[in-house]
């Protein structure tokens, strides 16, 4: 017996199984070959990894591959060992461990090999739970929820609120842009352009926290608005509440506390440009039988444009007021007593208009053209092709001229218009400058002179004849009387005083712009052409206006609903609301 | 999920899955509540136009947020498997359905006004939601029957002993190869992993997984060998195959227990965000009323 190996395996602490082998030749072969004496079953063992020989008492072993032998710290080929020394050699072979040393009782060498270095085990540990487990290894579900949930109160309840209570963005400090932005993100719609400049700051109408939007914040800006009636006439005007939806609708507000007739009711934000809420039949469900709920009205039932609308009564004033003009709103039919005494017919038809401005000189000719149209006096503009008012100095006194004489130089001498008592006092001066020029040293104008010298100075011929003239002047086929009727001086009143409206429907919006299309002309509207009555009113009828303005049914491309014409806040609301609109009535003549 | 018979089971005996639960009854009331918020939509009388403003609005507004609520309770109802009226099957039915339903009323609140607040965000999130589910009951539908058959019988822990198993048989036969052939057989042996990192796609897995490489390598080694070598090769390559097609059905499995999980991931994290973004649109509207 030449070698003794023994295989030690730990089985605890203190728990050593031994395995021996004896060898009676004296050299070994260590390794995972089959063909090994010592064999060593590890994959990082080499086939043949190493080799020992015994000569006497001295062990050589040669490592063939590697790993080499670890001895004294040490990587070693060859090592001799002699084994007569009382310790064990003691050094390591790739995962094993090996101890040398002389048995001296057996007389033999002992080589120890312990697996100390386990193989290795797979990286993954083979844990059922790890390998098919779904649980998340990052962040659980539990944390992600946590997370969204406290960022988006974070992000859209603590920080707008925090810019709410730090006031309004005019009057507040600088705020970081993520706390602005924050603020917006409660904006749950376009702001209309009408109230765009202060679309940032939600406080302008959002004054109080949990607080609806109140009406001082819109009257803020938009003072003077009045009702669209009173108070009294509008409840007794709308529908009884104990109905059906409308019921609904009553006590839901009523649950709720939210009053009817704010201007929210009808005027909701956060649409872009779409304002305001008329729900269908908003104006007829009280206008449609308004003289039975509301009977000291004279406003006539109305409903749907095409078939339900009240015959138009334009506005103007009755022929028969006196004191201060009275504007009334009556049928077209009656004549109109605007103290003007004009014939539409004859300055567009008659020739001899156009044989009267050959007559003007160059630039008036020039501007006329060669006969009258109505643009010529009516012209429109603005950007609703708005008719300007007529003014006599401008429309009329090129033709109707008020000369009545001419200066040395040869300047007509004009009576004054628009005042009686001025005139008469100018005709007064032209006649004593008449008198003078003809009765000074070397005029060859003999002054008519009185039949008798009796005659008192103050009733001379001048002056009879002055009289004379006066009297003339103010009669109906005097020089006055040709465009006004002998009222206007005759009557002091001012409501003969002459006086066109500047809008017949003052209650309805007519915007020209859109009415004047290619090939259309103002006639097609207006029966001037066959007007040779001064009384006659020119406004359209409402079939006239039908024709085009059919309803929502009958495809029609006008647009037929009572916002297209009416405004609900009366007229200071034109002012507030519709800066463009004329105003209600004029006193140009 | 369908009312086919399951196999094996005594006749007149049906599988009846949470869609189809009580005749499908709750995808009736989904589908009523629908009609009915559909048709109040586009007949009532609304001005200057629909949103979440308007009394319809309103009343929308208040039925989804209603429903989200409900439909998230499912989350605490099912962990209660016995408490509370009716099945867990009849609520997880109800959960589907009138969750599908929450879709048109949530859009109809809207009134198709959309914007980038936090308006629109609890919408989006409320898609979100929705959508996730839609995923998961995809899943539910699809993936069981395909999980099982790839199982083919076996437990999990079954798969997992087989593949020791494979590489114990592996460590064995590898003892008598050497050189580049034994390296990869190392390699196959310490570094393949049954779940790859989350972010691998299937292809590259296949490059890399050290099994696969290995039974490459060595299958190019068998064409030039012969005799004994090849032997040894070829009970080699043998095993190697064994433990692909295994690691191959481990890791299906592992995908389709995901598919029915995965959804819940974000499904739950999604509601509960929805709810905090819901609560800050309601506190918004009711704040700046």
């Amino acid at each position: 017996m030449q070698i003794r190996v023994e295989f030690h395996r730990r089985r605890g602490p203190e728990q050593v199984s031994v395995r021996s082998l004896q060898f009676a030749q004296t050299e070994l072969l260590l390794g995972r070959g089959s063909d090994c004496a010592v064999h060593l079953a590890d994959l990082r063992m080499g086939l043949q990894h190493a080799r020992l020989q015994l000569q006497g008492q001295q062990l050589i072993l040669e490592a063939l591959q590697e790993p080499a032998f670890q001895y004294q710290g040490q990587a070693q080929r060859r090592l001799v060992l002699d084994l007569n020394d009382s310790d064990l050699h003691t050094l390591r072979l790739g995962p094993y461990a090996l101890r040398a040393g002389w048995d001296a009782e057996q007389d033999q060498a002992c080589v120890q090999l312990e697996l100390v270095d386990s193989p290795p085990q797979p990286s993954e540990a083979r844990d059922e739970e790890q390998i098919f487990g779904t649980a998340r290894k990052l962040f659980t579900r539990r944390q992600m929820a946590w997370l969204g949930l406290l960022l988006s109160l974070a992000l859209f309840v603590y920080v707008p609120l925090q810019a709410h209570r730090a006031g309004p963005a005019t009057e507040a400090p600088p705020m970081p842009k993520l706390v602005r932005w924050a603020e917006q993100q409660w904006n749950s719609g376009p702001i209309s352009d009408a109230h765009g400049h202060f679309s940032q700051d939600c406080q302008s109408c959002h004054v109080q926290g949990f607080e609806r939007v109140n009406d001082a914040a819109c009257l803020d800006c938009h003072q003077g608005l009045v009702d669209h009636a009173a108070q009294p006439a509008l409840e007794q005007s709308q529908l009884p509440t104990q109905q059906g939806a409308q019921w609904l609708a009553a006590t839901a507000r009523q649950m709720l506390d939210i009053p009817a007739g704010r201007c929210a009711s009808c005027h909701t934000e956060h649409n872009g440009n779409q304002l305001t809420t008329m729900a269908e039949g908003f104006c007829s469900d009280c206008h449609q039988n308004l003289d039975q709920r509301l009977p000291s009205t004279d406003l006539k039932n109305a409903g749907a444009f095409p078939a339900e609308h009240p015959a138009f009564r334009p506005r103007f004033k009755q022929i028969a007021s006196i004191g201060e003009p009275e504007w009334v709103r009556q049928p077209a039919s009656t004549p109109e007593a605007h103290g003007v005494l004009f014939n539409h017919a004859q300055h567009l038809n008659d020739p001899e208009v156009a044989r009267k401005l050959d007559t003007l000189p160059a630039p008036a000719r020039a501007a006329w053209g060669d006969e009258l149209d109505c643009q010529d006096c009516h012209a429109l503009s603005g950007p609703e092709q708005e008719p300007a008012p007529i003014v006599m100095e401008t429309h009329c006194a090129d033709c109707h001229q008020l000369a009545v004489g001419r200066s040395d130089d040869g300047t007509l001498r004009d009576l004054p218009h628009g005042d009686p008592a001025q005139a008469l006092a100018a005709l007064e001066d032209a006649y004593l400058a008449q008198s003078w020029r003809q009765t000074r040293p070397g005029t060859a104008a003999e002054p008519p002179r009185p039949a008798s010298r009796t005659v008192p100075a103050a009733d001379s011929p001048w002056e009879q004849m002055l009289r004379a003239e006066k009297t003339q002047l103010l009669s109906a086929d005097g020089l006055c009387g040709q465009c006004h009727p002998v009222e206007i001086w005759e009557q002091p009143q001012r409501s003969h005083w002459p006086q066109l409206p500047a809008d017949y429907f003052a209650a309805a919006r007519f915007p020209h712009a859109p009415h004047v299309l290619p090939g259309s002309q103002c006639v097609d509207c207006h029966a001037a052409e066959d007007a040779d009555d001064a009384t006659t009113v020119l406004m359209p009828t409402i079939e006239q206006c039908q024709d085009c303005h059919r309803g929502a049914d009958q495809a029609s491309t006008a647009p037929s609903g009572c916002q297209s014409c009416h405004g609900y806040h009366g007229h200071p609301e034109a002012a507030v609301m519709q800066p463009r609109r004329a105003n209600q009535s004029g006193d140009n003549s | 999920m369908s009312t086919t018979p399951e196999s094996g089971s005594a006749p007149g005996i049906r599988h009846e899955g949470f869609l189809a639960h009580a005749g499908y009854r709750y995808l009736k009331w989904s589908l009523a509540l629908m009609v009915f918020c559909l048709g109040l939509y586009l007949f009532a009388g609304v001005s200057p136009r629909h949103n979440g403003g308007t009394w319809l609005g309103y009343g929308l507004g208040s039925l989804g947020a209603g429903l989200i609520l409900w439909l998230s309770w499912l989350g605490i109802r099912k962990r209660n498997y016995k408490r509370g009226r009716g099945s867990l099957k009849a609520w997880t039915s109800a959960h589907v359905y009138l969750g599908l339903s929450l879709l048109l009323i949530g859009t109809l609140h809207t009134g198709f006004q959309f914007g980038w607040n936090v308006h629109t965000l609890a919408y989006a999130l409320m898609v979100a939601v929705i959508g996730s589910g839609l995923w998961g009951i995809w899943g539910y539908a699809t993936t069981p029957p395909a999980l099982s058959d790839n199982r083919m019988g076996r437990s999990q822990r079954e798969m997992l002993d087989s593949l020791a198993g494979l590489d114990r048989e592996l460590e064995q036969a590898a003892q008598t190869l050497e050189g580049s052939a034994l390296q990869q057989v190392q390699q196959a042996l310490q570094g393949t992993r049954v779940r790859p990192p989350w972010w691998m796609s299937k292809a590259r897995l296949e490059q890399v997984c050290p099994t696969a490489c290995a039974l490459r390598e060595l299958d190019r080694q068998l064409g030039g060998s012969s005799g004994d070598a090849r032997r040894r090769l070829e009970t080699v390559v043998r095993i190697l195959e064994r433990k692909v097609a295994l690691l191959n059905r481990a890791r299906r499995h592992i995908r389709h227990r995901q598919r029915l999980r995965a959804w819940l991931a974000w499904h739950v994290p999604l509601t509960i965000t929805l709810i905090g973004t819901l609560s800050a649109h309601v506190f918004s509207v009711f704040y700046y009323w």
